[in-house]
């Protein structure tokens, strides 16, 4: 049976084959053209047509049989070339990243508006814009100032430059808006109830800066009347708001009694403090509150001036600082660097 | 204000408990309080009264009976003992004239055998805490009971008025001189108000004495003054002569003219228990338009379903009753109040909601959303600005934001017209509104080249001009510096790409204004003038001493906005392979690559899917350029062969060269 020798004779040797290159010997030796197999295969014309026939299919079988091991052996042996390899490699991780461009990058003033203006178009409201120069009427008579309310006077409105000022009536009379109020004043002249707007913009005080004061700042309004709207409606509305600008469904707001001419009662609107959940901390100066925004319930004299019957009709108006929001958000410690224009501040959102 | 709490504990017989607890409730229901510090033994409350209420609040008792409503307690008030000496009759000794309606009431005690001298301690110290110092008995108390009870008094020296004892409220004499207690001079006008004897001004009205009838230690017999002027007076002159005293703080606010009465009692009182001083029998008052008390109705079902809260009616009338209101008629539903005339703000059905509400408490409202179906308005303009927003982050731009304004070297250096300017700036150089965002964009370039080597920045805001009427309109303005004309250009197209906006022509900028004539374009959307793009006027970098030359633009936002679509038509993408060529012209030094382009363009149309200019090439010595661009072809059905390839090819170079002026290179 030389079939079964030469094949025990090839296992032999690829038991102590070391590398691809025995390998590819053994290949040669028995499986090559002029290998020890086809060697045999050359003798068979010597033979009778059953005993040709049954060594082609051993020589066959053996063929086969070497062929399989070979290649499982040339896998095992590539695998432990790759293993070598990748043993050999290494990559520095701690390099460091290649800043490749330059990113642009939004200000944060716009960043947290669009914030403030999604939550509330998420609660149904629209969003309203208006003009920065205000005549009196809208941005003081209206919202029910009365003539000598000390915030009508220069030392804290800009006042637009105008020939023979003094006599003008204030619908002629213009200043730098010291409130989105004006928005609603209006919105509420043109259009039918019921209203539930939101006004952000820029607004003007005659002040000078300092860590939370500026000249030019951002405030957004808001605005709901229908019939029946009530000082529950505005807690609802309010505490739903920061629970979703600040992420944190714990927050909780409370009502102080404060005033404003264009809101009866108006409310001072404290939210339990973020950091510590109300506990008291070093943030809130440990009382658990801080104060967060301006409200009130429409007076029945600006329905009365923007041309509303004030029967059967309520509403509620509130002021959100959007530098204020901002300046908590980021730990902003100045409000100074919003119209710094520093790139170095900037490139930080 | 300061609120000594040993004073404030005074109008109570029960414990008002610690300091820190009541700061708390009177900061709910009532009033902000900061935290109390401590003056020896005492304890300084310091209450911000609301504005509207500085006409009852501004006081212990006003305090005093905010405590008593909300933590339910009982008020005490001082008790008045005053022994008149019927012998002597004030009418006899004192005469007062009131000839201005700005004084609302005039009273007055006379008050002989005074010894001045000093005060008692619980006054210096009650005094103390609330920042006053005591100066003798008799201005002492005049303090005292302004603080007590908020209605500011004067005393003066009986002896020291002129002959006839005559005291006359009027208007000052133009020009007259007046020297107040702390030796000011002042130089008063017809429009101050004055307390006068027949010769000489002894105060002026509501807001300060002077030294003429000054209470000193030789005075023996004093006039003791409690009246009531209008707010808008006192108010206006306290700004007019920059003076401003607990007394016209108080006065401002409009005082109820009832509570004059009250404290010129108490203070005679206690001037008599402490001096043992003779009180005149009789008192002067002259009180023209007596003040009568309000009345409204307060509809329980309205104050419910305003508050959102069954507030039950007996807390109702129990809180309206502690804030001494009364309830003079009770119907079903509706309730009628009289308001104490001391409560000057209440005068609609609102106020009276408010004081149930917030004594009750607003912390017992539970939340409740609204419910109301209303259609939504989306804000366009808003929308296409955070569009803009985030293209231009993707584009490396930065977004600042500046003042609104802008000052007289910007007006100057910028050649600006038509500002609109303020009457009271904020500082020099923020004289005028800003008309344009490009000057402070500038000032931001400056700022970070300090810092930073690429810089691209852009602002969105509103610019003002005035033109008879005031124009206010929204801009979109920014600058890039050190890259150059061609890659701004490229950035604006790919807004406008993003905005769906294609129809853009750049020409020639004819304006005198900031912008280079020679290097700037118009900027047309859509056939309308939306803005400019190029460098500015060499005048401008001159006077600016600016010594590079940023590439910027400023653009009508309003217009882009209008022009905007949400949509851009999807292109199909062709299958089969794209061919190029590259094709170089030379041509004069003063050719525009438009021009060729449009050329190029015209050649052929369906195939030529795009023309990029590879590079220009400067000849100055011989005054001409050399320009290479690749087309590409594409077709989207077929393989494009190398014959038609060719033929677009030399079409191309044969339009090309009917100008006699350009060269194809071959």
């Amino acid at each position: 049976m030389k079939t079964e020798n030469l094949k025990k004779e090839a296992l032999e040797k690829l038991e102590q084959s070391k590398d691809l290159n025995d390998l590819e010997n053994i290949e040669k030796e028995y499986l090559g053209k002029k290998g020890k197999l086809r060697e045999l295969s050359s003798k068979m014309k010597d033979l009778t047509g059953e005993e040709r026939k049954e060594l082609g299919a051993q020589i066959n079988e053996a063929l086969n049989f070497l062929e399989e091991k070979i290649e499982l052996e040339k896998k095992a042996f590539k695998l432990e070339e790759l293993k070598e390899k990748e043993e050999m490699e290494s990559l520095d991780i701690t390099f460091p990243g290649v800043k490749a461009f330059q990113r642009g990058h939004i200000h944060p003033l716009s960043i947290v508006k669009k914030e403030i203006e999604d939550i509330f178009t998420f609660l149904g409201f629209s969003i309203i814009q208006g003009p920065e120069i205000e005549d009196e009427w809208h941005n003081f008579d209206a919202l029910n100032f009365p003539k000598d309310h000390p915030a009508r006077e220069m030392q804290d409105t800009f006042f637009i430059k105008q020939k023979n000022r003094e006599e003008l009536d204030s619908r002629e009379k213009y200043v730098l808006r010291t409130h989105t109020s004006n928005i609603q004043t209006r919105y509420m002249e043109s259009h039918v109830p019921p209203f539930r707007i939101v006004a952000p913009g820029r607004v003007f005080r005659y002040e000078a800066t300092d860590a939370s004061h500026e000249s030019c700042f951002y405030q957004i309004e808001g605005l709901l009347v229908d019939e029946h709207i009530s000082v529950a409606n505005l807690k609802a509305v309010l505490e739903r708001f920061l629970q979703e600008f600040f992420r944190n469904l714990d927050v909780k707001i409370r009502l102080r009694p404060s005033y404003f001419p264009f809101v009866e009662p108006g409310f001072e609107v404290d939210m339990s403090c973020v950091v510590c959940n109300g506990k008291g901390c070093s943030i809130c100066q440990g009382g658990g509150w801080i104060e967060i925004l301006g409200a009130g319930m429409v007076h029945p004299n600006v329905f009365k001036n923007c041309g509303l019957d004030p029967q059967n009709l309520t509403g509620f108006a509130f002021g959100i600082s959007i530098d204020r929001l901002a300046m908590m958000k980021y730990k902003i410690d100045h409000i100074k660097w919003f119209h710094s224009g520093d790139l170095r501040f900037l490139k930080q959102f | 204000m300061i609120i000594s709490y040993k004073f404030l504990q005074s109008f109570f017989k029960e414990e008002l408990g610690k300091p820190k607890e009541l700061i708390e409730k009177i900061t709910l229901h009532a009033f902000e309080v900061e935290l109390p510090l401590k003056v020896n033994g005492d304890c300084a409350l310091e209450i911000k009264v609301l504005p509207d209420r500085g006409s009852d609040a501004l006081s212990h008792l006003g305090i005093a009976r905010e405590c008593a409503a909300i933590l339910g307690l009982k008020l005490a008030m001082p008790k008045i003992l005053i022994k008149e000496d019927d012998s002597l009759h004030i009418g006899n000794f004192l005469e007062a004239e009131v000839r201005n309606n700005g004084c609302r009431r005039y009273m007055a005690r006379v008050l002989t055998g005074v010894e001045i001298g000093e005060s008692p301690d619980y006054i210096k110290e009650r005094l103390k805490t609330c920042g006053i110092s005591s100066i003798n008995n008799v201005v002492d108390i005049t303090n005292y009971v302004m603080l007590e009870l908020g209605q500011p008094l004067h005393a003066f020296d009986y002896e020291k008025l002129s002959e006839n004892k005559k005291i006359i409220i009027d208007k000052a004499n133009k020009g007259e001189k007046f020297e107040s207690l702390s030796n000011d001079e002042y130089i008063l006008d017809t429009s101050i108000l004055t307390i006068r004897d027949e010769k000489d001004v002894l105060a002026i009205a509501g807001i300060k004495g002077g030294t003429k009838a000054e209470v000193k230690k030789t005075t023996k017999a004093i006039v003791l003054e409690s009246a009531n002027f209008g707010p808008n007076l006192i108010y206006k002159t306290s700004k007019k002569i920059k003076l401003r005293t607990d007394s016209s703080l108080r006065f401002s606010h409009d005082l109820d003219p009832n509570l004059a009465e009250l404290a010129l009692e108490r203070a005679a009182a206690l001037i008599q228990e402490l001096t043992g001083a003779k009180v005149l029998k009789g008192v002067i008052d002259v009180y023209p338009l007596k003040e009568k008390p309000k009345k409204l109705l307060l509809n329980i079902n309205y104050l419910r379903k305003f508050l959102g809260m069954d507030v039950p009616l007996n807390d109702i009338k129990r809180i309206l009753r502690s804030l001494e209101f009364e309830i003079t008629k009770e119907e079903k539903d509706k309730i009628q109040v009289e308001v104490p005339s001391f409560r000057r703000d209440i005068s609609i059905e609102e106020n009276l909601i408010e004081e149930v509400g917030r004594i009750y408490g607003y912390d017992k409202i539970e939340p409740v959303f609204p419910v109301s179906a209303q259609k939504i308005e989306r804000n366009d303009s808003l929308y296409w600005q955070n569009n803009f927003r985030s293209v231009l982050k993707e584009l490396g731009f930065f977004e600042v934001y500046n003042y609104s304004f802008i000052g007289e070297k910007d007006k100057a250096d910028f050649n600006l017209s038509k500002l609109v300017e303020l009457e009271n700036p904020i500082a020099i150089e923020s004289e005028y509104l800003r008309s344009s965002l490009i000057p402070n964009l500038i000032k931001n370039l400056r700022l970070n080249l300090r810092y930073e080597k690429d810089i691209k920045i852009y602002e969105i805001g509103s610019v003002f001009k005035r033109n008879g009427s005031f124009i206010e309109k929204k801009l979109f303005s920014g600058l890039i510096f050190p890259q150059d004309y061609s890659n701004l250009k490229g950035y604006l197209e790919e807004i406008f790409n993003d905005f769906g906006i294609v129809d853009i022509e750049y020409i020639p900028n004819q304006k005198e204004d900031f912008m280079s004539k020679r290097k700037s374009a118009i900027i047309k959307i859509n056939k309308k003038e939306v803005g400019v793009i190029g460098h500015l006027s060499r005048y401008v970098l001159n006077a600016l001493n600016l010594d590079i030359d940023p590439v910027l633009f400023e653009l009508d936002f309003d217009i882009i906005e209008k022009g905007a679509k949400n949509e851009n038509e999807y292109t199909p993408v062709s299958l089969f392979p794209v061919a190029t060529r590259d094709i170089s012209v030379i041509v004069p030094s003063n050719t525009r690559i438009g021009d060729v382009t449009e050329v190029i363009a015209v050649s052929e149309g369906k195939l030529l899917k795009d023309i990029e200019l590879l590079d220009v090439y400067d000849n100055y010595a011989e005054d001409l350029k050399s320009i290479t661009f690749r087309i590409f072809l594409q077709a989207m059905d077929r393989s494009l062969g190398s014959e038609e390839i060719n033929k677009i090819h030399e079409k191309i170079i044969s339009n090309l060269e009917q100008n006699p002026e350009w060269e194809v290179k071959k």
